[in-house]
């Protein structure tokens, strides 16, 4: 009997080390991970320099690992087994609630919230000081779920910071709109159908709020599956989401430009089957973007600095400005402000982050 | 190339027992290894495998000079230059940083350091080298007259990096001849697994909470407990997960090499913890310093020099550091103790009281060897007893402690000889499907976890 366990004992080592490697060795390799929103490491070149200064050892490592076989089971395995058999409340600040697939920030970076504070007032008082200036801040969904003792960002620091620090701009408190449950299970991003309140409350502060589009004249469009970048970081069995997009008569007839923007419409749909399926709203990174809206109820304009909660967010505005210029201060820079966007005096502006940017804020500039 | 990473695993390990089992006979076999640890080790250190091959070559050479002219002058005079070849590595390595600083500290000078990185592993070789020549010329051991066989034997690679400290002796016969059975490889493998799972699944996640400990700027007297127990199993497990994934190695390729952890915090006495602890550089110690000096077979005084000489270079074979040398002087006081008073007193006490008594002093023990520094030590150990003014509880403590609960407390049954206790009271027949079963679910699972990118050093490489 003995030799029976043994036996299987070298057989099963012999098919798992002997297997994988072969697997590693024939199995094509991929060019990046779909769930996890990266490009996967490819086989490092052989150089006597990577050898001797360990680079080649280190991306060998990287490569085995990437191109592992059967590597998204094995990193569903992992999340099950430290959520569900060692019963961690969190893999890597990443954790379950309600369905949901949520990341905690645990570091507050003071110095960064008030660059952010520092940044909004110097593009106030240089571009904006004929304008009617407000701002809000975006909590991370994970505010929603707090509780005693999960290490968290200081939301209340970051809020008081800016609340106190911005002294150019109006704040307008969108808390109260919000809710876990208007952000995607597996994103960190919010759902643009759940925003009307959101958006009233901003226009209504802006004076806008009866031009808005009304609710009743969207129509949602809708595309499957939406892999939010969260559901490849917990690796766990969480069925994706589905991204919710809305169309009216005036985002159809907005006309949209940019100096990087290659599309003709609000929402390029060919970029849902990239990266990241946020990118449906204004193409993604994108540094300056200008949509004109004829179908718009005023002859107002709206400037919004804005991260990517602000691409979902600005097409909203589409029938109550007829103009609205969509900036990202991480992929312009202040400085060169003046040489591509002409602010019109009397206009409204908003600034629109989400407390993750604001937290790293010097990648502002 | 460590043990727990995907190259090891799943590139060169395959690779390497394919070379080894189609090599013919012992010669082949021992050439397959000795090119594979040397690949093994350029990994991790390119240039210093030079010193790898120095090592081996300066070995040899002492050995048969001392071997020709064993019992006259000429044969001490190598043995003495083979030490001093040894510690001299050891010593520039790892020691000359330590010295200038100290130096630097305590005189004011601002003499440069020479910012020399540690080769991995020398700890652990140059002691072994050192077994070698000093059991030569003890008369121990036959000089090995052919160089690839010595050189197998000091780079070896199951044991090469961080133990258990394999002495010539142990393995001499089998660098001649050894035989590969299927019982020796199953056990190997079997060792190996459990090795792997203690070391990604335990040590690993209890590494995770301490450094979350690190970098939580919510400390309390909770926290640093939590913090202390959970190092304390890490360095356990990691350490002796290691060891086991040698040992069981060293089976795979038909080596028997010795034991070096057996459930050291079940012991009773600090005395005892040293003798399950660690096991090889225990007898290294022993055989090597402790009984040349004379041992306990001299007066009292001399015997408490030899203890206290003993435990100071323990110390600082773990670590260039203070922290390490109190480290070291800390056990070898509470070993004088035990022996001159507390011992007797322990053997009256309840065994919950002993067990007590051994956990608390080796937790504390642990925090002041992973302290940065004095200074560091005076923090940490301040911090478990609410020094500086911090809160008995903080939240993070408590969320920490719940979230890591059930991993501890697997990591403290697993740290007994409870479940291996239980395993034996089962009857052959199950076993002959579980021990497959467990060796492939604790492979899947520490896969799994390396894969995923998680935290995975081994704390003894730094020695």
């Amino acid at each position: 009997m003995k030799k029976v366990k043994y036996i299987l004992t070298v057989a099963v080592f012999v098919c798992l080390i002997f297997g994988f490697a072969l697997g590693q060795l024939l199995l094509p390799d991929r060019a990046n991970s779909e769930t996890e929103r990266r490009e996967l490491a490819q086989a490092p070149e052989l150089s006597a320099k990577a050898l001797f200064n360990r680079q080649f050892s280190d991306d060998l490592e990287s490569y085995l690992l990437d191109q592992f076989p059967l590597r998204e089971g094995f990193r569903t395995v992992n999340a099950l087994f430290r959520f569900d058999v060692l019963r961690q409340m969190d893999s890597n600040g990443i954790f379950l609630k309600d369905g949901g697939i949520y990341k905690t920030e645990t570091v507050t970076n003071t110095d960064q919230i008030q660059y952010a504070a520092r940044l909004y007032n110097t593009v106030c008082q240089d571009l904006l000081s004929e304008c009617n200036v407000y701002f809000t801040v975006v909590p991370d969904k994970s505010w929603f779920v707090r509780e005693e003792g999960r290490p968290t960002l200081d939301y209340d620091g970051l809020f008081s910071i800016m609340r106190s620090s911005v002294t150019g701009a109006r704040y307008i408190d969108i808390l109260d709109t919000l809710s876990a449950d208007k952000y995607y299970r597996t994103d960190t991003h919010w759902m643009q159908p759940a925003l009307f309140d959101t958006v009233a409350a901003l226009a209504r502060a802006m004076g806008t709020e009866d031009a808005l589009t009304p609710e009743s004249a969207y129509t949602a469009r809708t595309l499957s599956p939406f892999r939010g970048v969260y559901l490849g970081q917990a690796a766990v069995p969480v069925p994706p989401d589905s991204l919710t997009y809305l169309t009216s008569p005036d985002t159809d007839a907005a006309i949209v430009s940019g100096p990087m923007y290659k599309y003709d419409t609000l929402y390029p749909t060919e970029l849902f089957e990239g990266m990241d399926g946020y990118d449906v709203f204004l193409g993604g990174t994108q540094p300056i973007i200008e949509i004109e809206c004829p179908g718009a109820r005023t002859d107002r304009e709206l400037y919004i600095f804005r991260d990517s909660f602000g691409s979902s967010l600005a097409p909203l505005f589409a029938g109550a400005y007829k103009k609205i210029t969509v900036i990202d201060l991480r992929y312009v820079s202040s400085a060169y402000l003046p040489n591509a966007v002409t602010f019109t005096p009397g206009s409204d502006v908003l600034f629109i982050n989400s407390t993750l940017v604001l937290n790293t804020a010097m990648i502002m500039r | 190339m460590l043990f727990s990473g995907a190259t090891f695993l799943y590139a060169f390990l395959p690779a390497i027992l394919l070379c080894y089992f189609i090599a013919p006979g012992v010669r082949w076999k021992n050439a397959v290894l000795l090119v594979g640890s040397l690949i093994f080790y350029f990994f991790g250190e390119p240039v210093y495998v030079l010193l790898l091959v120095f090592s081996s070559l300066s070995d040899w050479i002492h050995s048969l000079v001392i071997e020709k002219h064993r019992g006259d002058r000429k044969a001490k005079i190598a043995l003495i230059s083979s030490i001093v070849i040894n510690l001299g590595m050891l010593g520039f390595f790892k020691y000359t940083d330590f010295l200038i600083g100290t130096v630097n500290a305590v005189f004011g000078a601002s003499i440069p350091k020479t910012g020399v990185p540690l080769p991995i592993g020398i700890s652990f070789f140059t002691f072994q080298t050192m077994s070698y020549t000093i059991d030569v010329y003890r008369g121990r051991a036959h000089a090995q007259r052919d160089l690839a066989t010595m050189a197998t034997f000091v780079c070896l690679f199951p044991q090469l990096i961080a133990g258990p400290i394999v002495r010539y002796v142990d393995v001499a016969a089998e660098l001649e001849d050894r035989r590969h059975t299927l019982e020796g490889a199953a056990l190997g493998i079997r060792r190996f697994a459990f090795g792997m799972g203690k070391k990604v699944l335990i040590a690993n996640v209890m590494g995770e909470l301490t450094q979350i400990f690190r970098d939580s700027g919510d400390k309390s007297v909770l926290f640093y407990w939590l913090y202390a127990v959970a190092y304390a199993l890490q360095i356990y497990f990691d350490f002796s997960g290691y060891s086991d994934m040698a040992i069981g190695l060293g089976a795979m390729f038909g080596f028997k090499f010795p034991e070096n952890f057996n459930y050291p915090y079940i012991s009773k006495s600090i005395t005892e913890f040293w003798r399950r602890w660690h096991m090889t550089l225990g007898g290294w110690f022993r055989d090597y310093v402790y009984i040349p000096l004379g041992g306990n077979r001299t007066t009292k005084l001399k015997w408490l020099r030899n203890i206290a000489v003993v435990w100071i270079l323990t110390g600082l074979w773990h670590g260039a550091e203070w922290n390490f040398v109190l480290w070291g002087v800390m056990f070898g006081v509470l070993l004088i103790v035990e022996k001159l008073w507390l011992g007797k007193l322990l053997e009256k006490l309840p065994g919950f009281v002993n067990h007590v008594y051994v956990l608390f002093v080796v937790v504390l023990s642990f925090v002041v060897f992973n302290a940065a520094g004095l200074k560091g030590v005076v923090s940490d150990i301040g911090g478990l007893f609410g020094a500086g003014g911090i809160p008995l509880v903080s939240g993070e403590a408590v969320y920490y402690l719940r979230s890591y609960a059930v991993a501890i407390l697997a990591a403290v049954i697993g740290a007994t000889p409870l479940p291996k206790l239980l395993y034996n009271k089962l009857h052959e027949a199950p076993k002959v499907a579980l021990e497959p079963l467990a060796t492939a679910v604790l492979l899947a699972l520490s896969t799994a976890f390396i894969i995923n990118g998680s935290f995975n050093p081994f704390l003894y490489f730094r020695f």
